[in-house]
């Protein structure tokens, strides 16, 4: 039965490469040597045989490479007695019978399953949910904070202003009779910062202020609320002031802090710093700071239970009893939320007379935007109405309508309620797509034009969407996903060993990283190559120092060009570099994975045995190229590490802490390397600049990037969308300069558009085929 | 919800046999009430003594306060008249005095040590010509007893303590704040007494609010599968399981809680009763209500209810005087026209202490026998003695009902003891028996004397 769905599958996906349409012949030349040979341990069908091989026979080595690997190293036993004519035909079979890609798609075809909203996306889906009633500021490109000085006592009259500008961060000390200005009081003045912050990362932030004055801090909510710091009365002669508070990333939130000085202080000082989740405590740079554009968002404090990430992406494909329960206690917490300020959401004035008719409207208006399209006059009844019964208070009524659409499975899971495939569910897939969020107005009214599913239309919209901080939001997370950067917590070098490599400094090599991203992606050409071929690194003047660069200590990020060096962008990045190594040595093998999963997109099976690298003492006359490679000879290894060792030797050139090295221990560093292509031709390189060229320009790495950016954009298997998808996107890539902008846009009009009904032609639906 | 609060509704829980798969949901979820934990064990052999200590500012006219007699035999005069019915009741503390000095003015240090016995800290408010002056270095009496009572789980109750206010200006300073939670820690009472009923019964109501939509949950959840593949509604009717368990723990829990008698219903108050000055009467009647509403119902067993600051100006139109009290307590004793008002003043004051004890006497106990005002301490106090000297000497402590096996019923005098002496005994009262509470310069003498 298997087979048949099987086939019509791939009839109904495949028009590229054909796919061995006789493998299934019982009499495959390759079947007979395979049963003789190999199933002994690798089962009948290449399902693996408890206690002998136990993993199924599955992977993705090029049909070129299954074959010089049998032809090497199988079977175990007696490696070398599978060759010529019999290793290629058994290869053959092997590959397609199970073990290729598109043999595994026949065996356990993907569709696209209807999803929840992942833990981010309910989240983000709230904050703008509450935002689409309370219309926030637009972001203020400009960085740093507004800042006056008020000739006031302990107060804040616009009369008295004395100073008003920007000032990169909060950072200020008088003493010793200094003042702001002259035409200061000795005794009483007050200060004032206000703006937004904009925080690079989701979580919990830890806000200090610095101050032995009377202070005032606001984050996330404006005067009307609470501040979140009220130092206004200092007591004691503790400095610091600290608090947590969860902040969503890259939107910008009001923040305002007050000073005052009072008669008897000596001293008017005043920092304001933050520790960013996983990272150390540092002022709050001037890039994560806006004089203007500051706005109150809401940020669930509900804790939920964390998405499956089995496959490399968040997604929502499953629920639990937790999860349930989640959605339970945060539909109180906004409803708690609205209900608190119902008269601002939904301006009715008991002096008015029509609170009722308000309500109702606005509980409308809240259903439709959190289902992400209309009701018809049956669900306004069932959602809305049926609870403004009479004797009820009125407040009551709203909340048990906003409760049954919190827990409405049509705000809950992405793709129910209407057809499915309709103009608002494109709106809601493109949205999701790109911001993790809701459609704006825009959407839901081209969706009402039923205009969404013109790929022109489309196309335009998703360009637009692109620009949104939303989605450059979204990007940073998928590009620290994709090098690792949330796996380096933690990243710590032998003491005194280095002195300098501290926490503080962790945060300037994540700093520069980010810089590097943002630079790429937010360049019209977004050019992945640069990724790998960029010969530059920015840095501080903390930085420049610690890498012997000629800098002030206190100069700001800049690009530093290293052209006599092996350098290859990111490959080659110093907090990678520190990253992917131990307290003290290099880790040619973590550097090695690192390329071959992220990078190259190569599935690798854990080692058979877990195994201590090491100790250089035993061997203190080898190089780490040497007792890596000495410590990796045995043939379990070999089946993996064969691939790994070679692309890891490449960035030998760079220490445990990323510094460059032409020698270690006074022999000289080798990092050739080499790569054995999908087409089973082997591309060597002699440093990490060859391998990042590799990478820049290879197939292989476009391939395992577009299906990555693919899984991490649309939070689906890319072979549900057809078995060609995969490489029609690569090509798209390739043609397109690399730019990943177009990219993820093609991805998302394409994947948007998969079974969406054109009016004109009803095109074949393949949603409906892979069912 | 804090800690306190789950830890209650485990203990609840245990007592009461929930299954342990249930536990997630409810700690998910708001709250029972949880006065059902002391009554399932049934408050075996010991009484169950509460605390109030009730605040009003600027001081008294010493006059018109005190009684002049000392023993048992003594006369109320016209500041204390209405407390007449409860005269066999009340213990008057004429000569315990607050001698905490150091940083901030009299009005900061009056509120600000006046419970926790402690001086202020060094800081930035600046008042009058003293030094600047800080938070409170030191937890409050109140704070201390509840915590006491929070140790053990005979005592334990939801809240453990519920700060009241009347009037309390939306300010936070030194002298807005009575009761530390410690150093540094001051607590905000709560003057509106619809946030005060949310406090107390808001997450009942929630859960009220949860059942009434389970059902329309599920209808709905029945019309969206039916659009959908087979495979995907699978994982919607995998939703709906977790739905219906939701739905079965609500009604045991609705069980237990009548069965408990944890259901009680939330008290009413009148609608739209504007939190200001004019409405202080009101106000003040709807909090009393709602602090005996959360002693019924075992909430707290402390409570503070603090009108207005210390400085606290309200002008009390209502008794035909439209001067703010703060300024009138500075006019002098010569000025009788004003002394008279000031005795106005503290006499409306004790009408809303009659009141309060009033309602303590008239409610009996629950589940016990008696009266709650057998059970109950109120105290009643000022942060100054007199306003237009600012002294912290003779600190006004009206003391009713017999909470603590205090002898009642007598006017004491003492010689310029230092009021730790009977913060300490408050705690002695409670079976916390501390040797210091706040300076223990001031405690050198035990506590205070002659109370038992």
């Amino acid at each position: 039965m298997r087979s048949t769905t099987a086939l019509l599958l791939l009839t109904a996906l495949t028009a590229g490469p054909s796919i061995g349409t006789s493998v299934y012949a019982a009499d495959h030349p390759g079947r007979k040597i395979y049963v003789d040979k190999c199933a002994n341990c690798h089962g009948k069908n290449g399902e693996g045989v408890r206690n002998e091989y136990a993993d199924p026979l599955v992977g993705d080595r090029s049909l070129a490479s299954l074959i010089r690997y049998i032809e090497k190293q199988m079977p175990e036993d007696k490696p070398g007695t599978c060759i010529g004519e019999e290793a290629k035909q058994v290869s053959a079979y092997i590959y397609d019978a199970f073990y290729s890609p598109e043999a595994q798609l026949r065996s356990n075809p993907p569709r696209i399953e209807l999803t929840r909203l992942t833990v981010n996306q309910y989240r983000t889906t709230i904050a703008d949910l509450i935002a689409s009633f309370t219309n926030p500021a637009k972001p203020d490109g400009a960085r740093g904070l507004k800042a006056e000085y008020f000739n006031d006592k302990r107060g804040f009259n616009d009369k008295k202003r004395e100073i008003d500008r920007i000032e990169p961060t909060v950072q200020v000390r008088f003493a010793d009779g200094k003042k702001p200005g002259d035409q200061f009081d000795k005794e009483e003045y007050a200060i004032r910062w206000s703006g937004a912050l904009i925080p690079p990362v989701t979580g919990d932030y830890d806000i200090i202020v610095e101050t032995t004055n009377g202070m005032r801090l606001w984050v996330n909510g404006n005067e009307w609320n609470k501040p979140l710091i009220d130092g206004w009365v200092r007591s004691g002669t503790d400095p610091r002031q600290t608090t947590t508070v969860r902040l969503l990333a890259g939107r910008s939130y009001y923040l305002k802090l007050e000073i005052a000085k009072e008669k008897k202080e000596t001293v008017v000082a005043a920092t304001l710093k933050w520790k960013p989740p996983h990272q150390a405590e540092t002022l709050i740079p001037e890039r994560h700071l806006s004089p203007g554009g500051g706005s109150t968002w809401m940020v669930l404090n509900t804790p939920f239970p964390p998405d499956d990430n089995s496959l490399g992406y968040e997604r929502g494909a499953s629920v639990s009893k937790a999860w349930d329960e989640a959605t339970t206690q945060a539909a109180f917490e906004v409803t708690g939320y609205i209900t608190a300020r119902l008269q601002r959401f939904t301006n009715a004035k008991p002096e008015d007379g029509d609170v009722k008719a308000k309500y109702i409207a606005f509980c409308r208006r809240f259903a439709e935007r959190a289902f992400r399209r209309p009701l018809d006059d049956e669900q306004a009844k069932f959602f809305i109405e049926n609870h403004f019964a009479d004797g009820v208070a009125l407040d009551e009524s709203v909340k048990k309508s906003l409760l049954l659409v919190l827990k409405s499975p049509r705000f809950l899971y992405l793709g129910v309620g209407g057809t499915g495939n309709d103009s608002y569910a494109l709106a809601a897939r493109v949205s999701y797509a790109l911001w993790d969020s809701l459609p704006d107005q825009r959407l839901i009214d081209l969706a009402k034009k039923n205009d969404l599913n013109k790929r022109e239309v489309l196309s335009k919209e998703v360009e637009r969407m692109i620009d949104d901080p939303r989605t450059a939001t979204k990007l940073r997370t998928y590009f620290h996903r994709w090098l690792k950067v949330d796996d380096l917590h933690g990243l710590h070098k032998e003491d005194g060993k280095f002195p300098g490599f501290d926490d503080s400094f962790i945060v300037d090599l994540r700093a520069s990283l980010d810089l590097t991203i943002t630079e790429i992606i937010s360049d019209p050409a977004a050019d992945y190559r640069r990724f790998f071929t960029d010969k530059s690194v920015w840095m501080n003047g903390r930085m420049a120092k610690f890498y012997g660069v000629d800098k002030p200590a206190d100069a700001p990020f800049e690009k530093i060009t290293f052209d006599q060096q092996p350098r290859a962008g990111v490959l080659t990045h110093p907090l990678l570099m520190a990253g992917f190594a131990y307290s003290n040595l290099t880790s040619p093998i973590h550097r090695g994975v690192f390329v071959s999963r992220n990078l190259l997109g190569r599935r690798l099976r854990s080692p058979p045995d877990s195994i201590t690298p090491e100790s250089p003492h035993l061997s203190p006359k080898l190089t780490t190229r040497e007792r890596v490679t000495k410590q990796t000879r045995p043939v379990t290894c070999q089946s993996c590490h064969d691939m790994i060792n070679p692309l890891g030797f490449a960035m030998e050139h760079f220490d445990t802490v990323g510094r460059y090295r032409s020698d270690e221990g006074g022999k000289p560093v080798d990092a050739s390397g080499a790569y054995m292509r999908a087409d089973a031709e082997l591309a060597k390189f002699t440093t990490a600049s060859d391998l990042g060229n590799f990478l820049a320009d290879g197939r292989e790495a476009h391939s395992a990037f577009v299906e990555r950016l693919f899984k991490d954009t649309i939070k689906q298997p890319i072979m549900a969308y057809g078995a060609n998808e995969k490489e029609r996107l690569r090509q798209f890539f390739s043609d397109n300069g690399c730019n990943i902008r177009k990219l993820l846009g093609e991805i998302v009009v394409s994947a948007t558009l998969t079974d969406a009904v054109d009016p004109a032609k009803k095109s074949p639906d393949v949603k409906a085929a892979a069912k | 919800m804090n800690l306190s609060i789950r830890f209650n509704r485990r203990q609840f829980l245990k007592q009461t046999g929930i299954s342990a798969a249930a536990l997630p949901f409810l700690m998910g979820l708001p709250s029972l009430g949880l006065g059902a934990d002391s009554k399932a064990k049934g408050n075996k052999g010991k009484r169950k003594q509460r605390l109030i200590v009730m605040f009003s500012p600027n001081g008294v006219v010493p006059k018109t306060f005190w009684p002049d007699q000392e023993g048992a035999d003594f006369q109320l005069k016209e500041s204390l008249a209405p407390l007449e019915p409860f005269k066999k009741r009340m213990l008057s503390l004429h000569g315990v005095c607050n001698k905490i000095k150091g940083d901030g003015d009299g009005h900061m240090r009056g509120i600000g040590c006046l419970l926790t016995g402690i001086e202020l800290f060094p800081g930035n408010i600046q008042g009058g010509s003293d030094t600047p002056a800080g938070w409170s270095k030191g937890i409050s009496i109140d704070q201390e007893i509840a915590k006491f009572l929070q140790a053990d789980p005979a005592t334990r109750t939801r809240f453990g303590s519920l700060e009241f206010g009347v009037q309390v200006p939306e300010r936070a300073d030194t002298w807005t704040r009575m009761s530390y939670a410690g150093a540094n820690q001051p607590l905000a009472p709560i003057s509106d007494p619809y946030q005060m009923l949310n406090k107390l019964y808001g997450q009942r109501k929630d859960q009220e609010a949860l059942r009434s939509i389970l059902d329309d949950v599920h209808a709905d959840l029945k019309k969206v599968s039916s659009g959908i593949s087979a495979e995907d509604r699978r994982l919607l009717e995998q939703h709906a399981e977790f739905v219906r368990g939701t739905e079965k723990q609500l009604a045991q829990t609705a069980e237990l809680e009548a069965k408990t008698g944890a259901n009680r219903q939330a008290p009413t108050l009148p609608g739209g009763v504007r939190n200001d000055n004019e409405r202080m009467p009101q106000l003040s009647r709807m909090q009393i209500d709602l602090l005996m509403d959360s002693f019924q119902a075992d909430f707290a067993r402390v409570a503070t209810l603090q009108y207005t600051q210390s400085v606290g100006g309200a002008k009390m139109s209502w008794l035909g005087i439209n001067e703010g009290h703060h300024h009138l307590s500075h006019e002098p004793d010569e000025k009788q026209d004003v002394q008279d008002q000031l005795t106005k003043i503290n006499k409306w004051y004790a009408e809303e202490l009659a009141y309060l004890v009033k309602r303590l006497n008239d409610t009996p106990e629950p589940g016990g026998t008696g009266s709650m005002l057998d059970n109950t301490l109120v105290i009643w106090t000022n942060e100054l003695g007199k306003g237009n000297s600012h002294t912290r000497d003779d600190i006004p402590f009206i003391c009713l009902g017999g909470g603590l096996d205090w002898k009642m019923g007598r006017s004491l005098k003492y010689k310029k003891v230092p009021h730790n002496r009977l913060l300490m005994a408050m705690a002695h009262g409670f079976g916390h028996r501390i040797d210091k509470f706040g300076n223990p310069e001031m405690c050198k003498d035990g506590v205070l004397n002659d109370l038992v």
